[in-house]
């Protein structure tokens, strides 16, 4: 049973009684949320999930404060078991704040992966790992790849398996923000995209529907093959350039949720992927010449 | 003969090599680096065992398949003193 099995009535009931689980990759989350702004976003973006029975690896829940602060300016808090990580959220920002809570739950609590901060799509069975800061273009890149036929695995985290090394598919609906936004909906337009939150800490935010084939390919892992570090420039031509395995090994252990704790263990972890990977830096300003060159970075195997 | 080192007891070390350079985990502190072969031989010896200054140069360039020479050691100590400011290694009791 999917969520799309679900009317909207029992949806909004199941969500607002916290007796909603779902599977979404490897793992399982129970949210509890009567906003009706998540409600709606989630029924939209979240339409082919598999519902699930049991143990939820994450419960959290989107509601509004207690007090007067409910009727004079409506606010919404993140609670994760009883813990609240963030500060009060404006209500109209309450569907980004689901789906950064839901980053804080697997980022912060989950080991049994080596988590990188990183998108992650899939090709000919090998997987593009694309680490970047905010503004480097990164979830752009993964939303117009994935529109060309990548499989999505993440615009977020890219989770190392300890066995076996292999990436493990977690698609989840891509943030986009800002200009992207338009970007992606001239560039797609198929693209099915949740409602936008403005004035965000980040700006403007809109989430784009996982495709339907890449939710149900969600338990297919595939192994690391390239690790390319995007960097978005108006105007830029797209190259491609070569970057050292140990720089880029640094590189990905800063960039990662739980290096650190995993410890020795998350050395091995990054040398094993970095040692599999071709690595490159991307400068690129327009997304058709960057589809381009992944192509053919992919039929190069 | 120079100041005898030794790696630092808390540290305990993983290592990786990628071409030239070296990737190592430092238990100890969590911290990773990266380095070229020179400071890596330099750190696997002192790891394997305790060596004063002309000694290490010497035992240095052995598992580098190296003549020595003033360049070498110049490198040698160079590393010694970076690992020494990154709490690595430390004097050993002679």
């Amino acid at each position: 049973m999917r969520v799309s099995d679900l009317s909207a009535a029992s949806l909004a009931q199941r969500l607002g009684g916290g007796e909603l689980l779902f599977r979404c990759g490897p793992f399982t989350a129970r949210p509890t949320t009567g906003i009706a702004s998540v409600v709606d976003n989630f029924r939209l973006l979240y339409t082919d999930y598999d519902l699930a029975e049991g143990f939820a690896d994450f419960r959290f829940e989107i509601a509004p404060p207690a007090g007067l602060r409910r009727w004079i300016r409506p606010q919404v808090l993140f609670s994760f078991d009883g813990d609240r990580p963030f500060e009060r959220f404006p209500a109209d920002q309450a569907y980004p704040l689901f789906e950064w809570g839901f980053n804080w739950c697997i980022a912060s609590t989950t080991n049994r992966y080596l988590i990188i901060h990183a998108a992650a799509v899939e090709r000919g069975g090998r997987v593009l790992v694309l680490p970047g800061m905010p503004g480097s273009g990164k979830s752009t890149l993964t939303a117009a790849l994935v529109s060309r036929g990548w499989r999505l695995f993440s615009d977020e985290m890219a989770l190392v398996a300890i066995e076996g090394r292999d990436i493990v598919p977690i698609p989840r609906p891509i943030s986009l923000k800002n200009e992207s936004i338009a970007v992606i909906q001239s560039f797609d337009p198929a693209a099915v995209f949740g409602h936008t939150s403005h004035n965000t800490a980040k700006g403007s935010v809109s989430h784009v529907r996982v495709l339907t084939a890449d939710v149900r390919r969600a338990g297919e892992v595939a192994q690391p093959g390239w690790i390319v570090f995007p960097h978005y420039e108006s105007g830029a031509a797209a190259t491609l350039t070569p970057r050292a395995k140990p720089a880029t090994m640094l590189d990905l252990a800063s960039n990662s949720f739980n290096y650190r704790i995993l410890a020795r263990l998350g050395f091995e972890m990054l040398c094993d992927v970095v040692e599999r990977c071709d690595c490159y830096d991307f400068r690129y300003g327009n997304l058709d010449e960057a589809i381009a060159i992944f192509e053919r970075l992919s039929e190069r195997g | 003969m120079g100041p005898i080192c030794k790696l630092n007891r808390l540290s305990s070390l993983s290592w990786r090599q990628f071409g030239a350079e070296w990737a190592f985990f430092d238990e100890g502190s969590g911290d990773t680096h990266v380095v070229d072969a020179v400071a890596a031989a330099t750190l696997m010896c002192i790891e394997a065992g305790t060596f004063d200054a002309s000694a290490l140069a010497e035992q240095v360039a052995v598992e580098l398949d190296l003549e020595p020479s003033e360049a070498l050691s110049q490198g040698v100590a160079a590393s010694v003193e970076r690992f020494t400011i990154l709490g690595l290694i430390e004097p050993a009791a002679s």
